[in-house]
């Protein structure tokens, strides 16, 4: 097999390949070109990739120390609902079910009732990212073990990392850009890739990891794309990192701008910014100018300017070539989401791992599974533009007034009508992270599980007067961001 | 956040429940809504069952879940229903090489190498070498056996791998959930329904024969295949019957002397099939049939010859059709059971009720009508009845009876689209694609298939590189501890002995 691209997408899938293909006789070869910038400039993360290294028996320190990781607890919202608003998405559930029902169901009852307390109050991650700490949860059933997190990396670090794995492990590397692509006369399957010093290289099954281009994917093989910029208008990012400035804290910092949204994503030896906006808003030199006025420090390097469409690939695997990464398609990493859609897209395909022949139903099944992933994540990045009521610019009136995807306005009437989120078994995002959006970003249920009213209300009080001590100690009794990553991971 | 006033707290509007029906959808219903909700309860119950299915039931492990939350102890229910326990099931003659296959609860073997273990069979068969599912399934093992334990929490234990079901004898099971409704309030009317009024999509009464009129916020239509609440409101019906032909159902209950079994058998005939569903001394007899083929004569009489057991009382006959509801919830009416449709020929009434009942009470209303519960209600139950169809149809698709017009049509019938294509998957590659709502899981539908025959033409490729000698190791080591462990268990009339039931047969 070929992986064309190296970056985190390739990288990722030449590592787990290597290992999952270990005494499969599969020949793993990947070409990329030192000329092509990769595009990653800071990179957040969700817990899957925790599965991701250990199964690949990476060493979380190791791992950290190589990336100049820091922690994610989860991502904070600042002036999405409306400018002055704050409120984090965080890895972990809101309190815990009482006899039986979900916990905003109570927490909603309260509310109406005259308690402000608000419900981060009830989540231990929440709590400890505001306080400016971390600890690794705990293995009980304690709330300390009532959350999860993930990394905030850097990816240009995370993409050689891996490849030093891969090449242990009998991957070859060749460098070299593709100039031209041959398809099999019969039945239009990728036959071979050419490179500029003339190379021919040959495969079974491709892998298009080219990034937007979509080299294989699209320039080849056509495939089409599905545009989702009526639903997520932004179409740019411009990026720079800078020094460190503020205090150290566990979790990625997302706020809402005139024309988009800006990053912040702390490692240990810089802060990655970035600007994602709509061209149609703003110009690229005005956003530019935005996001410079609003580092915390210095930056390090000249701001690199992106152009992407939103949307995705009609197949990510056409005939024998599956495209992983931002050639499949793009949703803004509001959610950082790319490395898990990659990691997702990998692990597709191993259990879907093709045959010579390529019988079409492993495509089709590859292609359903990835579907469903991208539309869970478009509706759950939709909701953030949607549920506002900035009206202070053009984009945020746009978004505000916009018709989105049925399968979005049916959740979104759900759990206005009835506090209840609609519940997958496969995919993301779970009941929590639509619970800190909703209500972060003031959509409200009107009612709440009438089963709630079965508990007398001052046993209601007790119990989540209970539950707020738990979780305010359980924080506080943690260390800080900054000595957990002293003693766990300091790189040097 | 905007800050919260003080908003009024919502005024509950369903105090009152009418359920329409009896039996064990309606008692279901009615112990549930009593342990949770503190509105008026009202069972009408015309005396006779209107339960779709056998007399004797089989029933599927989220039986658990449902007796939990009503508070139902297990081992007095197994005493005061004569109640079994269920490892699985067994087929017989539905295989195309004559064998009979097993169906068991729980899991079936473990990971290899991170691929699913039915994958380590196809690999064996591919290679001459057939593996038995069977003997890598703690239940199967102690289903041969007619051993029984209830499994373990602890994950190293292989015990913990074990999954259960009840057989229930029908009438006292209803009669246990009465009596768990009626201790929490739930009022009792013993009359028949005369008619239902309503207009404009809702219930205004129900009146009773003896002219009482019931009005109620929400009614539960639990009156079983006749469904005559959601008839009244003229929801439509989708029908399956063109993939399951089997639509005559003759039943009787015969008394056993011999110890029971902890499984159910499913026994293929030309028309149909007969199933046989151990309590203690005593079996539930079915015959399942095609109506176009065997008279009901003829099928009660093969009912009564199968010489198991003394059968009392005369037998019953039924109708079956396949097929859903167009909705299951209409306005300030809900259908529960067999009311809101019958997936397959093949009796899974008991699960309907109980995932019924659960996904009402995580959309309890607090209206009587409108909100959005009904269409998400709606809309899960829909799903968990295709699932269930599918699952149903897949055991007729793929059925290995040769040369009978009946069960050929079946083979050659497609299914429904999302059955082909799972069958399609799983015939390319030994995947099983699940989906949202999915009751049976994956093992359930890999004994189905290779039982009846079907073999992937490929095996996951993460077994190979395992190595042959590995891989035989691994197994029987497996084997071994599934049969030990089997062997340790107590005797199935032992143990229902130690519940305090008293099961006929000799001690193990």
């Amino acid at each position: 097999m070929l992986i064309v691209g190296g970056g985190t997408a390739g990288w990722m899938t030449a590592a787990a390949l290597a290992h999952a293909l270990q005494g499969a006789g599969v020949r793993i070869r990947l070409v990329e070109s030192e000329e092509i910038g990769i595009v990653g400039v800071g990179e957040a993360t969700l817990p899957h990739i925790r599965f991701f290294n250990s199964k690949l028996g990476i060493d979380e320190r190791d791992f950290m120390r190589k990336t100049q990781a820091t922690f994610k607890l989860g991502i904070e919202f600042r002036d999405w609902g409306l400018i002055g608003d704050s409120y984090i998405h965080p890895f972990g559930d809101y309190g815990r079910p009482i006899e039986g029902i979900g916990f905003h169901h109570y927490w909603n009852r309260q509310r109406r009732a005259g308690d402000p307390t608000d419900i981060a109050d009830y989540s231990l991650p929440v709590t400890a990212a505001r306080l400016g700490k971390f600890a690794l949860p705990a293995e009980d059933n304690s709330v300390g073990s009532s959350f999860s997190y993930a990394y905030q990396f850097d990816a240009t670090l995370y993409a050689p990392y891996l490849r030093a794995y891969a090449e242990a492990r009998g991957v070859e590397r060749t460098e070299g850009k593709v100039v031209d692509v041959a398809l099999r006369g019969e039945d239009g399957f990728v036959e071979a890739i050419t490179l500029t010093d003339g190379q021919r290289l040959e495969a079974d099954l491709f892998v298009d990891c080219s990034g937007f281009r979509g080299v294989l994917i699209e320039q080849a093989l056509q495939t089409g794309y599905d545009d989702w910029s009526r639903w997520l208008p932004c179409d740019r990012a411009v990026a720079v990192p800078c020094e460190t400035r503020e205090a150290s804290v566990a979790y990625t910092r997302s706020t809402a701008r005139e024309a988009g949204w800006q990053w912040r994503i702390p490692l240990q030896h810089r802060v990655g910014n970035g600007y994602v906006y709509s061209s149609q808003f703003i110009g690229d030199d005005k956003a530019q100018a935005t996001l410079v006025a609003n580092l915390e420090g210095p930056a390090l390097a000249e701001p690199r300017r992106l152009r992407f469409v939103t949307g995705r690939r009609r197949k990510s695997w056409n005939r024998n070539c599956v495209a992983i990464g931002l050639s499949s398609g793009f949703l803004e990493p509001l959610e950082s989401t790319s490395i898990y859609l990659i990691q997702i897209a990998i692990s597709n395909l191993i259990d879907l791992w093709p045959e010579r022949s390529f019988d079409p139903v492993d495509a089709e099944e590859f292609n359903r599974l990835m579907d469903m992933e991208l539309e869970k994540v478009r509706d759950f990045l939709v909701l953030h533009y949607h549920a506002t009521e900035r009206a202070d610019s053009p984009l945020w009136d746009y978004c505000r007034t916009m018709s989105v995807p049925d399968s979005l306005n049916y959740k979104m009437e759900l759990f206005r009508d009835r506090g209840v989120v609609v519940k997958y078994k496969q995919g993301l995002f779970l009941e929590p992270s639509w619970l800190a959006v909703y209500l972060g970003q003031g959509v409200l249920p009107e009612r709440y599980d009438p089963l709630v009213d079965n508990l007398p209300p001052q046993e209601i009080e007790r119990r989540l007067g209970e539950l707020r001590g738990l979780v305010r100690s359980a924080a506080r009794g943690m260390p800080t961001h900054a000595d957990f990553i002293a003693s766990h991971c300091a790189s040097t | 956040m905007p800050s919260p006033g003080r908003e009024a707290l919502p005024e509950r509007e369903v105090r009152s429940v009418a359920i329409i029906g009896g039996g064990v959808a309606g008692w279901s219903v009615a112990a549930a809504l009593s342990h949770r909700l503190p509105c008026a309860i009202r069972v009408v119950d015309s005396g006779s069952d209107p339960t779709v299915g056998p007399l004797a039931l089989s029933t599927l492990p989220t039986i658990q879940e449902f007796h939990d939350l009503i508070g139902l102890d297990e081992d007095a229910l197994m005493r005061a229903s004569r109640a079994t326990f269920k490892l699985g099931a067994k087929f017989v003659g539905w295989s195309p090489d004559g064998q009979p296959y097993f169906e068991p609860f729980g899991s079936i073997g473990a990971g290899f190498g991170g691929a699913a273990f039915h994958h380590v069979a196809a690999m064996l068969h591919e290679a001459g070498k057939p593996a038995s599912l069977q003997d890598y399934s703690l239940a199967a093992q102690a289903a041969q056996l007619d051993r029984f334990a209830r499994p373990s929490e602890d994950p190293r234990s292989v015990l913990s791998t074990l999954a259960y079901a009840l057989h229930l004898d029908g009438e006292l099971y209803a009669a246990a959930l009465r009596a768990s409704a009626e201790a929490r309030g739930v009022h009792r009317t013993q009359a028949a329904v005369d008619r239902v009024e309503a207009t404009g999509g809702a219930l205004d009464a129900v009146v009773l024969d003896d002219g009482e009129r019931i009005e109620a916020d929400l009614f539960v239509d639990c009156s079983g295949p006749d469904a005559i609440l959601m008839q009244a409101l003229g929801v439509g019906w989708e029908d399956w019957s063109r993939w399951s032909p089997f639509d005559g159902l003759a039943q009787v209950n015969a008394q056993v002397a011999r110890a029971p079994s902890p499984y159910s058998t499913i026994d293929a005939h030309a028309a149909g099939w007969r199933s046989t569903t151990p309590l203690q001394g005593a079996a539930g007899l079915a015959n399942t049939y095609s109506r176009e083929t065997l008279s009901d004569d003829e099928a009660v009489a093969a009912l009564l010859s199968t010489g198991r057991g003394r059968a009392k009382g005369e037998p019953s006959l039924s109708r079956v059709r396949c097929g859903r509801r167009e909705r299951a919830w209409v306005g300030n009416c809900l259908a529960i059971g067999a009311s809101a449709g019958v997936p397959g020929a093949l009796d899974v009434s008991v699960h309907l009720v109980d995932s019924g009942i659960q996904r009402l009470l995580a959309l309890f209303p607090d209206r009587g009508a409108g909100g959005a519960e009904p269409a998400e209600f709606n809309r899960l139950a829909a799903a968990e009845m295709e699932r269930l169809r599918d699952f149903a149809i897949l055991r007729l698709r793929v059925n290995g009876r040769r040369g009978e017009a009946l069960w050929d049509r079946c083979r050659e019938t497609p299914g429904p689209d999302s059955l082909e294509y799972r069958i399609g998957l799983y015939r390319s590659r030994g995947r099983v694609a699940l989906y949202d709502e999915e009751v049976f899981p994956e093992p359930s539908w890999v004994s189905v298939l290779t039982g009846q025959g079907v073999w992937p033409r490929r095996h996951d490729f993460r077994i190979d590189a395992l190595g042959a000698a590995a891989v035989e190791e691994q197994l029987r080591r497996m084997r071994t501890t599934m049969r030990s462990a089997a062997e340790a268990m107590p005797a199935h009339a032992d143990f229902l002995r130690r519940c305090g039931a008293a099961p006929p047969g000799v001690n193990a």
